[in-house]
């Protein structure tokens, strides 16, 4: 059988051959019976949509929970992170938040999509680590790497604004690797890899096997992002400017270490615009 | 206005305008018009006296007297998804729209059945050029709505409601389909007159010995489908928003946290309107 999933509306949608049912997140234990036109309102509005294929009926309802408990993790940082909600309402999210957080797979999520765009001004990270209790550890280290993290994150955030559209194709294009980038970790992971001043051989090599190397051009696309973030990316950019370069942009230097800067004698500079990312 | 012209201006407004077409008079509302036309409240009025006279000839005279006196203070209760409740606590900007409005604007499929048919034809009849605004609810002794439409009851607050809304005797589609598409008079009231409507509709299922528990589920009673719940439809002209609720009811949650239950009463609160959870 194939299935649909959305974590965000916590239902998955069972597809077997034309028999069409409903599995929900609140009621795993039951199996609904569906007709076509009612697959709309099963989903709502959800963009978070999972395709299956081949599955079990039993590994479906592993994945719809994996899913909605991401999503649910993902709702508890931002009620956290709320500070128009009453205080005793952060501080349950945040005691909430600790019991999904040992999950590394929801863990990974929330740090994928939190990292991969700074906190809104009107996001409170003080008033959220305020939140924490003594049971909440694990949530008030997040939200300390979180808010130790918020110039890094900008930085990465900005390199990736700075790609050209033609590099994805259309701004649909564009939009749509956006979103992979952010469910893959990409922007996660640049940004640790980033504080770390690790490689970026190191981070094409994590993610060679993603959703991401599907992602049309990816190769030119990943070169151009890191390239934003390298050191010297101002010299060659005032040697050939071009439109998207912004003043902003030359000042994301330093922190990264190019791979050809750790090899020795190695004297080559810049971004390296002839190179894919099998070379790397 | 109940002779059908306006108040200001003395020129006939037709039935489903909501202003008067001639020197542009708002605040018109078609179904409680409809309502109030004099047909309408004396066939109304023929019926209810009958149920009267019944009740006493039954000996139940008094049982009935009870239940009117609690339906005069019913509310009209929408049930809604939990989903749907988010979607509308999120700000002042979100409105409850009707399903022709969602299916003009492309954001929802008809049912695909017959149901779309006869729907159609019976909201033409009962509101015939004006369906497109029509929200429709439940009347409700103890706020809990209809859970064929959702898991939460809205309950509408009566102020906000009261000037633009009018009863209807039953599920109006189910009602007109089991009639032939033909409205017999006296089956709707203004939202003053219906306890009225309910001791017509009613009082023949009342007997001396009727606990008063058993007042409420007479008037609202869920069945295994939507066609065959037991209700006095609420039928409301125009838009209404969460800023329309007084309070909500909704049941207690299972997977669902309680840090989202905790968001929702907040919004809810900044919005005037109480959260009820119910077991």
């Amino acid at each position: 059988m194939n299935a649909m999933i959305s974590g965000q509306a916590g239902v998955a949608l069972l597809i077997d051959g034309m028999e069409l049912s409903s599995l929900h997140a609140d009621r795993m234990e039951e199996v609904v019976s569906r007709q076509p036109a009612e697959i709309p309102y099963l989903l709502g509005d959800a963009r978070d949509l999972q395709f299956l294929e081949g599955v079990e009926v039993a590994e479906v309802g592993c994945r719809l929970d994996l899913a909605t408990t991401q999503m649910d993790a993902l709702h508890l940082a931002l009620i956290l992170l709320d500070p128009t909600l009453a205080e005793d309402t952060r501080r349950t999210a945040a005691e909430e938040l600790e019991e999904v957080l040992v999950i590394p797979e929801v863990s990974g999520f929330v740090a994928a999509v939190l990292y991969a765009h700074p906190i809104p001004r009107d996001g409170d990270l003080i008033g959220a680590e305020l939140s924490c209790t003594a049971r909440t550890d694990r949530v008030r280290r997040f939200l300390q790497n979180l808010t130790g993290l918020q110039s890094t994150i900008a930085e990465v955030r900005m390199a990736w604004e700075q790609i050209p559209t033609a590099a994805f194709g259309t701004e649909t294009d564009r939009a749509c690797a956006l979103s992979v980038a952010v469910r893959e970790g990409l922007f996660r992971d640049l940004v640790r890899l980033r504080k770390e001043h690790a490689s970026r051989a190191e981070f094409r090599r994590n993610h060679r096997g993603s959703d991401f190397s599907r992602v049309g051009n990816h190769g030119k696309i990943l070169d151009a992002w890191l390239s934003y973030l390298s050191p010297d990316r101002g010299s060659r950019a005032r040697q050939k400017p071009r439109a998207r370069v912004i003043v902003h942009g030359q000042r994301q230097i330093g922190g990264w270490v190019r791979e050809e800067d750790r090899r020795p004698g190695s004297r080559q500079r810049g971004p390296a615009k002839s190179r894919g990312p099998s070379e790397d | 206005m109940h002779d059908g012209s306006c108040e200001l201006c003395r020129h006939e407004v037709p039935l489903e305008r909501n202003s008067c077409p001639h020197c542009g008079r708002p605040g018109l509302f078609p179904n409680v018009r409809a309502a109030s036309a004099p047909d309408e409240r004396a066939a109304l009025d023929r019926r209810y006296r009958a149920a009267l006279q019944d009740a006493a000839v039954r000996g139940c005279g008094s049982r009935v007297a009870d239940f009117e006196r609690a339906v005069a203070g019913s509310k009209a209760v929408m049930a809604r998804p939990l989903r749907e409740v988010d979607r509308l606590a999120a700000s002042d900007q979100e409105l409850v729209s009707t399903f022709y409005k969602m299916l003009a604007a492309d954001v929802r499929l008809p049912h695909g059945n017959q149901w779309d048919y006869w729907r159609r034809v019976a909201d033409e009849a009962l509101f015939p050029g004006y369906k497109e605004e029509i929200r429709f609810a439940a009347l409700s002794l103890g706020g809990s709505g209809l859970p064929s439409y959702g898991e939460c009851s809205l309950v509408l607050r009566e102020e906000m409601i009261a000037h633009r809304a009018s009863v209807f005797e039953e599920n109006s589609t189910v009602f007109l389909k089991s009639h032939g598409f033909e409205l017999p008079s006296g089956r709707r009231a203004t939202w003053a007159d219906r306890a009225k409507l309910c001791v017509a509709k009613l009082a023949g299922q009342i007997a001396a010995n009727t606990a008063p528990e058993q007042l409420r589920s007479l008037l609202l009673s869920s069945g295994p489908t939507s066609g065959t719940d037991r209700f006095v439809e609420v039928n409301i002209w125009g838009s209404l928003s969460m800023r329309s609720v007084e309070r909500i009811l909704v049941p207690a949650p299972r997977r669902r946290r309680h840090a989202f239950r905790k968001e929702l009463r907040d919004r809810l609160w900044g919005l005037g309107v109480a959260l009820q959870e119910t077991s």
